[in-house]
Order: structure tokens, then C-alpha cells, then sequence
């Protein structure tokens, strides 16, 4: 262990050295986590097998298609916030409460570093989860992929899984607690998904139930999935006024995780820590991840060294 | 420059004050103790040098910056030893090392980091097959990994047997051999005796004792400590009442103190002899640190009181 000399020392690793370890990190541990694959890869594809055994036949309402054309798009959308917001929230508040969060944030990894690889290896599992369902859905059901489409659909997903994520972790901030983080997920996400066209197109449903499921993006996003696919109907194009809806919630819930964040465990916390001092921290640390700090060797004044007050 | 400058360290949270004027600083290559009862704010306080929590007044300086602002510079030259282990279960030791070994400009070398923690047989195992002690020498590796300035062991042998926790205390002394800084907190008087250059004593939020561990001991030394056994059959309740009042029990041995030990002892042992009773394992001698801490947070307490 020999003492450094206060000289130039080794470089800093780059940031894409840093991402592409944090990438293959939470694949690992998502692969070595067996409940964690099945509730992301295999629940959608379970649901679509349900679906389309419940259902057989031609869906009137959407020009006579086949239902397995109806719910393979709608099985997509669910994939994708089955891997965006409730994984991101259970493992994201799991991981926060058993002090990993704590101790990423004690290194020197920039704190973006750690949260694009996060999204990265989610935004990873949710492609390999909606083509899987693609795949099955072509391969069982005879679902046709309409070519013509796919850009489209591309897009759709993108702006979808920026949505979903910033909105989870925007809920993460809210849950006080490991055993809550699963609950709140899922209560959240199988009500909207009722109301969303996701397992069942609901056209009998009341005027007041669709406008509040229009409110929400999971709506908006499935409606796009399921239109893109849709040989007699579709559009096969983008949609305005769902993908803005999917951006607007995507913004406003990723500058409010952004400002919000805590690392901490809930238990670390100081007795009756006020909202606006963790606030007032969260605000410096929204400020760190964008500024590179100095490095100070040692013998060398640092920049800020006088002393301030608080 | 000092490694640690603190001066009128307070934090509160709420209308609850944890911090109330802490001043201390701390020497390149010393190690540093912060001694206290739980909840006196020794974690808080190592959380404020970390950068973790926001100080609410008072001047912080850690290896000449401020650990609220200086960010990735701070922590590069940082090793931190947590309370809980905040380790991904499913990694291995070896591929835990290597991936937080990537973050900083000077990591050590993993095997060389798992030999020094004696964890060679366990280099393949995932984190959660390890047991206690096991997954606090990974901490401590954790916190090697950077190739530290300055390191923080909050609490860093608590769970391990007695061999792993002479093993640390030994990489301990081998680290301020070459040179690292170090600050703990520790519960164990021992730990502290045996591995800190300076003390500090930290009762409800303020410092109450400062020094080598040495001189906190000597701060008791007018007083001398008495301490024996009782046989079965005897409660404490027949001593004189006075000696009963300066009487306290620890793991069935009984200790008091006293600043008059020839006729405290002539009191006892008179009592004693009349009623025929032996007193086991009686010996006097002057206060241990521990005692002198106990001494020191009680007297804070009835000043609080």
C-alpha cells in the first residue's frame, strides 16, 4: 500500500467505462434475481396466453381484427410498464432502503452515472420483453407485424419508457418503505391498466371512466401501440396529442424525482428531517450531477477552501 | 493542512438539536475516535464529514474541502465504512470489489484487497451466502478499495469474532502506518484504547472529554475504583447504605468509587468480616476508560436533567 505523492496522479475513469459497468451490474443482478426476471420477461407473456384464451373471435369495435391483434400491441405497452414503472419503483426503493443507494453515493460515481444505467438496463429489459411477446404473440396467434408501422411503434417506446421510469421514480421519492414499494406499484398500475384497453378494450365503459383513463399516459400509449398494429383501422403514423401527454408526465415527473431523490434509507434519516432541508439538499445535488467537480491534490488549495458559513 | 477541521458543528432536525457546537480537528495520518452512547450524535456527525447530511451552522473542512459542496473530489480520496452493508446480495465479493474499484482513479487491486480482509476462501461467493463478520471485512475492503486519504469506520468490528476483529485492529495500524487517516466510532472501550491516537467523547450533541485515551483516563484518576463479588446468598440491598448508593453492578461483579479508598475499603471489609461474608475477585485499582466514559456521558445526563 504505497503513500501517494500529491502529484498528477491516474486518470479519472471515463464515464462511459463507469455506464457500461453499471449497465452489465443491474443486468447481472436482474439475471441472478429469479423473481425479478419472471416478473418482468414472464408476466406479460402470461397475460397475453390469458387473454387470447379468454378471448377468441373478432373484436367488432376494432374493425373485425383477430383479438390476438388487439392484445399482443396491448401486451407491449404492458411490458413496458411492467419493466419501467413497477420494477424501476420495487427495485429502485429496495435498493434504497437496504443501503446500496447509500453506499453508490459515498463513491465517487456520479450520481447520473448510476441513474442512466439503471434506465439503460430497463430500458434493455423492456425491448427484450415486448419482443418476446411479439414473438409469441406472431408465432401462436398469428399476430401480424405491420412493417410500415415500426418507426412509428419505435418512437412510441421511447417516449414511453423515458415516461414510465421518471414517473416511478418520481413514486419511489413517495414511498416511505421497502414493504410499500410493491403494494403501491401494482396498486397503481392494475387500475390503470383496467382502464386503458390493456386487458380488455373497454368501449361500454362511461364517458367520465374514459376521460379520467385519458388523463393518464398509459392510456394514450397503448392507444398508439394498438392503432399502429391495427391492419383496418390503424394509422401506422404517430398520434398527436399522446405522445406530448406521454413527454409532459415524463418531464414533470423526472424534474421532480431529479429534485426530490433521497439516497438514503428512510430509517437513516434524522427524527422529524424536514421536507424543506432534504429539499434544499436534493436542490445541491440536482446541481452535482451536472458539474464536474476539481480534482484537489493534496498540498493544493482547494478553490473553495475558505471558510463559509451556513 | 489538518485532515478534519470541525468548528461549531450544529444540525438539527426539527426543533431536535443532535449537534450542538462540536469543534475538533484531526491530524494527517492520526486516527481519531468519536466515543458516545447511541443516539449522542457520533453517526450523525461521521455522516457530516461524509457529506451525507447537510449540517444546519458551524465550519466543516475535510481534506480542505467542504464535504457539502466538493462532490466527486472528496470522494475519491474517501474510504467509508457504513454501518449497514448496502451490498446487491447476488454479487460476489470478487465482483463487488471490481465494481466499485471502477469508480475511483486508484484502486487497489481486488485479490490483493481480499487477501488483506482474509476473505481468499469466500473470492467467489455471493454476498448473501457470507455470514456477519464475513460481510464487515467486505465493508472494510469496500472502503480500502479507492486507496483512501482518509477513511471512516463507523463501528467497523461490530459482529466480528475476537480473531477477525484483532485482523482489523491490525489493518488498522497497518493503514496509519502507511500513512492513512483514519476516524471511527467504536462502543468498545478496548477498541479505542488500542487503536486511537486522540478521543473525542460525545454526550447528547456536545463534546464532554477530548484527548489521547490516556489522559481521558487520567481525568479519572483522583478516583479509585473497588470491585468484588458477593456470594449467592447475599443481595446488594445488606451493604451499608452508604456504600450500597455508591455501588454499581456489571456482569455480576460490583464496583464503586470512591474518592476516600483506605476508609471505603476499611468500611467494606469490616462489614464484611462481621458478617462473616468473603468478598471474591476484590481488587482496587484506578478507573478504566470505560468507566471515566460512563462517569462523563452520566454527568452530562444530570446536567441535562
Amino acid at each position: 500500500m504505497s503513500r501517494r505523492d500529491g502529484a498528477a496522479g491516474p486518470r479519472r475513469p471515463s464515464s462511459i467505462a463507469l455506464l457500461s459497468a453499471q449497465v452489465g451490474y443491474q443486468l447481472r443482478i436482474l439475471v441472478r434475481s429469479p423473481l425479478g426476471s419472471f416478473a418482468t420477461l414472464i408476466v406479460p407473456l402470461m397475460l397475453l396466453l390469458a387473454c387470447n384464451l379468454l378471448n377468441k373471435g373478432q373484436l367488432h369495435s376494432r374493425g373485425n381484427i383477430a383479438y390476438a391483434q388487439f392484445f399482443t400491441p396491448a401486451m407491449i405497452a404492458f411490458a413496458v410498464v411492467n419493466a419501467c414503472y413497477t420494477s424501476v419503483i420495487s427495485q429502485t426503493a429496495l435498493a434504497r432502503e437496504e443501503g446500496i443507494l447509500k453506499r453508490m453515493r459515498s463513491t465517487p460515481l456520479p450520481p447520473w452515472v448510476y441513474m442512466t444505467g439503471k434506465l439503460c438496463q430497463t430500458g434493455l429489459v423492456a425491448i427484450a420483453s415486448a419482443v418476446v411477446v411479439v414473438a409469441v404473440g406472431a408465432w401462436v396467434y398469428d399476430f401480424e407485424v405491420i412493417w410500415s408501422a415500426v418507426p412509428a411503434v419505435l418512437v412510441t417506446l421511447a417516449v414511453g419508457m423515458f415516461c414510465f421510469c421518471a414517473v416511478a421514480m418520481a413514486v419511489t421519492v413517495l414511498i416511505p418503505n421497502a414493504d410499500s414499494a410493491f403494494p403501491v406499484a401494482w396498486g397503481t398500475v392494475l387500475p390503470l391498466c383496467f382502464i386503458s384497453d390493456i386487458f380488455i378494450p373497454i368501449e361500454g365503459a362511461p364517458p367520465w371512466l374514459r376521460d379520467l383513463a385519458s388523463v393518464f399516459p398509459l392510456r394514450g400509449f397503448a392507444d398508439d401501440l394498438e392503432s399502429a398494429f391495427n391492419p383496418v383501422t390503424g394509422t401506422h403514423t404517430l398520434q398527436a396529442g399522446h405522445l406530448e401527454l406521454l413527454a409532459l408526465w415524463g418531464v414533470v415527473a423526472g424534474a421532480f424525482a431529479l429534485l426530490a431523490f433521497r439516497w438514503e434509507p428512510s430509517s437513516g434519516r434524522g427524527p422529524g428531517e424536514s421536507r424543506a432541508a432534504r429539499t434544499t439538499f436534493a436542490l445541491d445535488r440536482a446541481r452535482a450531477l451536472f458539474e464536474e467537480r476539481p480534482v484537489v491534490h493534496p498540498g493544493r488549495p482547494h478553490p473553495r477552501s475558505g471558510h463559509e458559513r451556513d | 493542512m489538518k485532515a478534519i477541521e470541525v468548528e461549531d458543528l450544529f444540525k438539527s432536525y426539527g426543533s431536535v438539536d443532535a449537534e450542538r457546537g462540536i469543534s475538533f480537528h484531526v491530524e494527517p495520518g492520526e486516527v481519531f475516535a468519536l466515543l458516545g452512547p447511541n443516539g449522542a450524535g457520533k453517526t450523525t456527525t461521521l455522516e457530516i464529514l461524509e457529506g451525507h447530511r447537510r449540517r444546519s451552522g458551524g465550519q466543516v473542512r475535510v481534506l480542505g474541502m467542504d464535504p457539502q459542496r466538493a462532490g466527486r473530489a472528496l470522494r475519491e480520496r474517501v474510504g467509508v465504512v457504513l454501518q449497514a452493508a448496502g451490498i446487491d446480495g447476488e454479487l460476489t465479493v470478487r465482483e463487488v470489489l471490481a465494481l466499485y474499484g471502477r469508480c475511483y482513479p486508484r484502486a487497489l487491486p481486488v485479490d490483493d484487497l481480499i487477501a488483506m480482509v482474509g476473505l481468499q476462501e469466500k473470492r467467489r461467493a455471493r454476498v448473501k451466502t457470507l455470514s456477519g463478520g464475513q460481510l464487515r471485512r467486505l465493508d472494510l475492503a469496500l472502503a480500502l478499495v479507492g486507496d483512501p486519504d482518509l477513511i471512516f469506520l463507523d463501528e467497523p468490528t461490530t459482529g466480528f469474532d475476537p480473531a477477525a476483529r484483532h485482523g482489523a485492529w491490525q489493518l488498522v495500524r497497518d493503514l496509519r502506518g502507511a500513512g492513512r487517516t483514519i476516524v471511527l466510532t467504536s462502543h468498545y472501550m478496548d477498541e479505542v484504547q488500542q487503536l486511537a491516537d486522540r478521543v473525542a467523547v460525545i454526550a447528547d450533541g456536545r463534546i464532554v472529554a477530548e484527548g489521547t485515551p490516556e489522559a481521558i483516563g487520567r481525568a479519572g484518576a483522583h478516583e479509585t475504583s473497588i470491585s468484588f463479588r458477593l456470594p449467592m446468598s447475599v443481595a446488594v440491598e445488606r451493604l451499608p447504605a452508604r456504600l450500597r448508593e455508591a455501588t454499581v453492578a456489571h456482569d455480576g461483579t460490583l464496583q464503586l468509587r470512591t474518592r476516600e479508598p483506605t476508609k471505603t475499603l476499611l468500611e467494606l471489609c469490616s462489614w464484611a468480616v462481621e458478617h462473616e461474608i468473603e468478598l471474591s475477585a476484590l481488587t482496587v485499582g484506578g478507573p478504566s476508560l470505560e468507566q471515566v466514559y460512563l462517569t462523563l456521558t452520566a454527568e452530562d445526563d444530570d446536567e441535562q436533567a
